[in-house]
């Protein structure tokens, strides 16, 4: 098991949240948290980076989605980037891939 | 230390002169009677038939009776007297009576005291240094008494620390309370609809246990107010509590000493001849109050670990409960299908995971067998209520409609606007559905319908291993989502194996199990009945694993029975 990493900072109009590590059932509440912290700034773009993550269980699919939806919500766009091996493969069979790109 | 000349020590050289007139009669030095006066320690000199030649004021103080000039045994001090007379013992601890209350004494045989103190020291002459330790005494009589009531605190915690099972608990409780704190103790506590006694009494064994049901509570009327919080309990708890246990009824007083509420369980603990008793009865406030202190602390313990333990039960319940709605359901005998399954928990036990699956046989014999597996988001309750949620909607939903590349987008939208009524935050579901039917010429049909599940495997009764690829997104997330269909003819010995991702991502020491190593597996076990296949392959990501924590394992085999002289076909049960 690796330790989540997670690193928020503001690009531009965007907010950044680099994510590592693996996000799974103990783990996703702090991503959950972080994408709240970076709303909260009002940015004109969420971007959540996992090209540092390396295990993505069905929590953490939820919290993505559930960052897709509050992004939405505060009016900011949403986008995801970077997933590599076993997250990329769980986000195309699941069809997030496509929803959340 | 000099200087003090005082009425005393003329009368005790008096008395020398006048006791030993068989001695040279020396007028004592001018200094010498100061530094006996002066000395805390009390000194007495006797001469060889045991009259007290002199004796210094702080042994006048400690022994009142002593007398210059007369036999040492006036002072009532037995053991001086006799070791004066015998010369032993040379060093004693007495207690003796004394005007300000019993006195401890230690005294010594000394040196004599050289030339200078008064009386000139005459051959034959013993000294003695009394000292009054009382005090002493007592600071170390606190100080042990406080040592052992945390030692009996301390063990307390350590005997009650994680035990987590009532039972146990209960039985720890009492047998720390005897002898230390009663000659008998019972403790009842109370726990949804239970109530659980334990009993220990001095040289009774192991502490006795039973239990009986609430509903028997109104026949203890004194022990249920007890239980309640009501300590001022009546004379009856005694003959209660013989009631309560069928065993004898302690025939000292009792006292009842209410566990305080913790809000998981009631409790009360009954003293039998305590050793505290409340009011104090011996007289000794500050013992007393320690004592009442100690038992204070030994209740709340006991409270603590009771309710530590009603509340490990509860969850384990809890999830054993869930944990049984949710996974093994029993095959159903299907003619012509044979079936295959294996789930394994999550490994912490509080976890309740998210795998499911679901078989139903046809109403008729020609109507296909629907089947269903998945996984939803999370652990716990909360995957547990999803779970539900989904097996429900899918039993209900396939009544309704019969093609499952159509129940998935009903159960998709049956999800999202569940979720949606509650305002909660997004719950999904992963899962493969589908039916098999037997085409009559010992091959099956299966109809497939997947959303963002692991594609199921077939594999041929040669060793082929086929992936079903399909494509669908995951239920109950987005409500634009798009599902993937497939159809499979099973012929005779091929099977279809459906399996949640905690399968392929069972984490052994360096990486996932992974879908290549799975499809490796699978040529070996071609021909096996469907049950033994998921056995096997369950077996074989355990050993992956090598002992590291997983997320759940399901597997479901569907499998159209091989044509060879093969004895009948098993299903799991």
């Amino acid at each position: 098991m690796t330790e989540l990493i997670i690193h928020t900072e503001r690009t531009g109009g965007d907010a950044v949240v680099t994510v590592g590590g693996d996000l799974d059932y103990d783990s996703h509440g702090r991503l959950d948290d972080a994408v709240g912290a970076a709303l909260d700034d009002a940015p004109v773009g969420l971007v959540v980076d996992l090209a540092a993550v390396t295990y993505c269980d069905s929590c953490g699919l939820r919290v993505l989605l559930g960052a897709h939806h509050r992004a939405t919500e505060a009016g900011a766009t949403f986008a995801l980037r970077g997933a590599q091996g076993q997250p990329a493969r769980a986000l195309k069979l699941t069809g997030l891939d496509q929803v959340l790109g | 230390m000099e200087g003090r000349h005082g009425a005393p020590t003329r009368d005790a050289t008096r008395a020398v002169e006048a006791s030993s007139p068989a001695l040279p009669v020396t007028p004592p030095p001018p200094d010498g009677p100061a530094l006996l006066e002066g000395f805390e320690e009390g000194v007495v000199v006797c001469d060889r038939g045991g009259v007290v030649r002199a004796a210094n004021p702080a042994a006048r103080a400690l022994l009142p009776g002593l007398r210059v000039g007369e036999v040492v045994d006036v002072a009532r001090c037995d053991v001086l007297a006799r070791a004066v007379r015998d010369g032993v013992p040379e060093g004693f601890e007495v207690v003796v009576d004394h005007p300000g209350g019993e006195r401890h004494l230690r005294g010594r045989r000394g040196a004599g005291l050289g030339t200078t103190p008064p009386p000139e020291p005459a051959d034959g002459d013993t000294t003695w240094y009394l000292r009054d330790v009382t005090g002493e005494h007592a600071r170390t009589d606190t100080l042990l008494a406080a040592q052992e009531r945390a030692a009996f605190l301390a063990e307390a915690g350590r005997a009650l620390h994680g035990v987590l099972h009532l039972d146990r608990t209960a039985r720890r409780v009492v047998a720390l309370a005897v002898p230390r704190l009663a000659a008998g103790a019972t403790l009842v506590v109370r726990h949804d609809d239970t109530v659980i006694w334990a009993c220990a009494e001095l040289g009774g064994g192991r502490p006795r246990l039973g239990r009986l049901a609430t509903a028997d509570l109104p026949r203890v009327p004194a022990l249920a107010a007890a239980l309640a919080g009501d300590a001022a309990a009546g004379p009856w708890l005694a003959g209660e509590l013989a009631t309560l246990t069928g065993l004898e009824a302690p025939t000292g007083p009792v006292r009842a000493c209410p566990v305080p509420i913790t809000g998981v369980v009631e409790a009360v603990v009954v003293l039998a001849d305590p050793r505290s008793v409340e009011g104090s009865a011996d007289g000794d406030d500050a013992l007393a109050t320690v004592e009442e202190d100690l038992l204070t602390s030994y209740v709340a313990r006991a409270g603590t670990a009771l309710a530590a333990a009603a509340l490990h039960e509860e969850q384990a319940h809890l999830g054993a409960v869930l944990q049984e709605s949710l996974a093994a359901p029993r095959l159903p005998e299907t003619p012509g299908v044979v079936w295959g399954a294996a789930y394994r928990p999550a490994r912490e036990t509080m976890r309740v995971g998210g795998d499911f699956y679901e078989v139903v046989g046809g109403k008729t014999p020609d109507a296909p067998a629907a089947f269903l597996l998945g996984d939803v988001c999370g652990k716990g309750i909360e995957a547990a209520v999803l779970s539900g949620r989904v097996r429900q909607s899918w039993h209900a939903l396939r009544l309704v409609e019969d093609r499952p590349g159509r129940v998935l987008p009903l159960l998709n939208t049956a999800l999202l606007d569940a979720v949606a009524t509650r305002d909660e935050s997004p719950r999904f579901a992963t899962m493969v559905l589908g039916d098999a039917r037997p085409t009559g010429d010992g091959s099956v049909a299966l109809r497939l319908a997947a959303g963002g599940h692991p594609p199921p495997l077939v594999l041929r009764a040669n060793g082929e291993v086929e992936a079903v690829e399909m494509s669908g997104m995951l239920v109950g997330g987005i409500r634009e989502a798009r599902f993937a269909e497939a159809e499979v003819l099973l012929g005779p010995g091929d099977t279809c194996l459906l399996y949640s991702d905690g399968v392929v991502e069972a984490r052994g020491p360096g990486d996932f199990f992974g879908e290549e190593r799975l499809a490796a597996v699978l040529p070996r076990c071609a021909g096996t009945p469907a049950a033994v296949l998921c056995e096997h392959l369950e077996q074989t990501v355990v050993s992956w694993l090598d002992g590291h924590d997983h997320d759940d394992v399901a597997m479901l085999a569907i499998q159209a029975p091989p044509v060879s002289p093969d004895p009948a076909p098993r299903s799991e049960a």
